[in-house]
């Protein structure tokens, strides 16, 4: 009797630890995270500008590789954004770098490649999470 | 000399026209609901604004996937469960700057403010008032506002196992820096 005593402790103990696990879990970094969809920053506009419910259906939530030059660095204190020329000039893909990505070395006209994860389109197709695939 | 006074005044005009629009894509949305059993925030600074000052008319437009949570969890059920946000990736405000007169672009100050609207939010619109706040320093023109927002208005629900943990009413806290429009 006792030694089952034990079990249920053990069980309520290691539920209770998972269930803390998964209250407290950090949102994932996307820095080892395989890209379900790779492609440019003009193609990757285009396809919400074309039809966005579909684009909405093929892209939101996925981890995008996108390819492209870089129209303009956004920064302040908190933040980081790049943004990738779409040769629309209203309009960019613009990724929402995650916090301590290191950006030396790049500038505007940059060529890049960025994973971030797509949230939908405004004006601009974004990206939050992003990191700099090397 | 008529007509390069005439040409001048329409230039001038012309200029002043495009001035009124500003924009930025880089806007914060910061919202709060806060209980005795929990503290949930989350911000989004990728939100997309246009002010254009001689119509007086002002949009705001957010990504629900855009915002960020500390954990994990809550940024799931706030996606999932609450925004459905797969449903209704979009959340926007359009309105009008009741008394946008008082506002002087060219003159720094900070100007108080009624902006009201309709905000679309879960598939749901409903009007909105909200005070905000223009600040113009050096050219630059900044605004800040803050709002209550009550779940049931826009169907969001919440089931009875958190709802202490879950503020009925949250309370929103947006701030953009503008650039002029091009």
């Amino acid at each position: 009797m006792r030694k089952y005593i034990w079990y249920i402790l053990i069980a309520v103990l290691a539920g209770g630890a998972y269930g803390y696990y998964q209250y407290n879990r950090p949102v994932a970094s996307l820095d080892s995270a395989n890209a379900d969809v790779m492609l440019d920053a003009p193609s990757l506009l285009k396809a919400f500008e074309t039809n966005e419910t579909e684009a909405n259906t093929k892209y939101l939530d996925k981890v995008i590789e996108v390819s492209g030059q870089i129209s303009r660095i956004e920064e302040d204190q908190e933040k980081k954004s790049i943004y990738l020329n779409t040769g629309n000039e209203m309009s960019a893909v613009i990724c929402e770098m995650e916090l301590g990505t290191p950006t030396e070395g790049l500038a505007e006209g940059s060529k890049v490649v960025i994973k971030g994860k797509c949230t939908g389109y405004l004006m601009d197709v974004v990206l939050v999470q992003s990191v700099i695939k090397k | 000399m008529k007509k390069s006074i005439i040409l001048a005044s329409l230039l001038f005009t012309v200029f002043s026209v495009s001035a009124q629009k500003y924009f930025t894509k880089e806007g914060k949305v910061y919202f709060h609901s806060k209980t005795q059993m929990e503290k949930i925030e989350a911000t989004n600074s990728k939100a997309t604004s246009v002010i254009d000052f001689s119509t007086a008319a002002i949009e705001w437009g957010v990504l629900v996937k855009a915002f960020k949570f500390e954990k994990a969890l809550m940024q799931e059920h706030f996606n999932e469960n609450y925004l459905e946000s797969n449903k209704y990736p979009k959340s926007t405000f359009k309105g009008k700057i009741e008394n946008v007169s008082s506002i002087q672009l060219g003159k720094d100050g900070s100007y108080p403010v009624v902006i009201k609207g309709t905000l679309d939010m879960h598939g749901v619109s409903k009007p909105v008032t909200a005070n905000a706040t223009f600040v113009v320093k050096g050219g630059a023109i900044s605004a800040t506002s803050k709002l209550k927002v009550l779940l049931a208005d826009y169907n969001i629900s919440v089931p009875a196992v958190v709802k202490d943990n879950i503020a009925k009413e949250v309370e929103i806290s947006i701030s953009a820096d503008y650039s002029i429009f091009k």
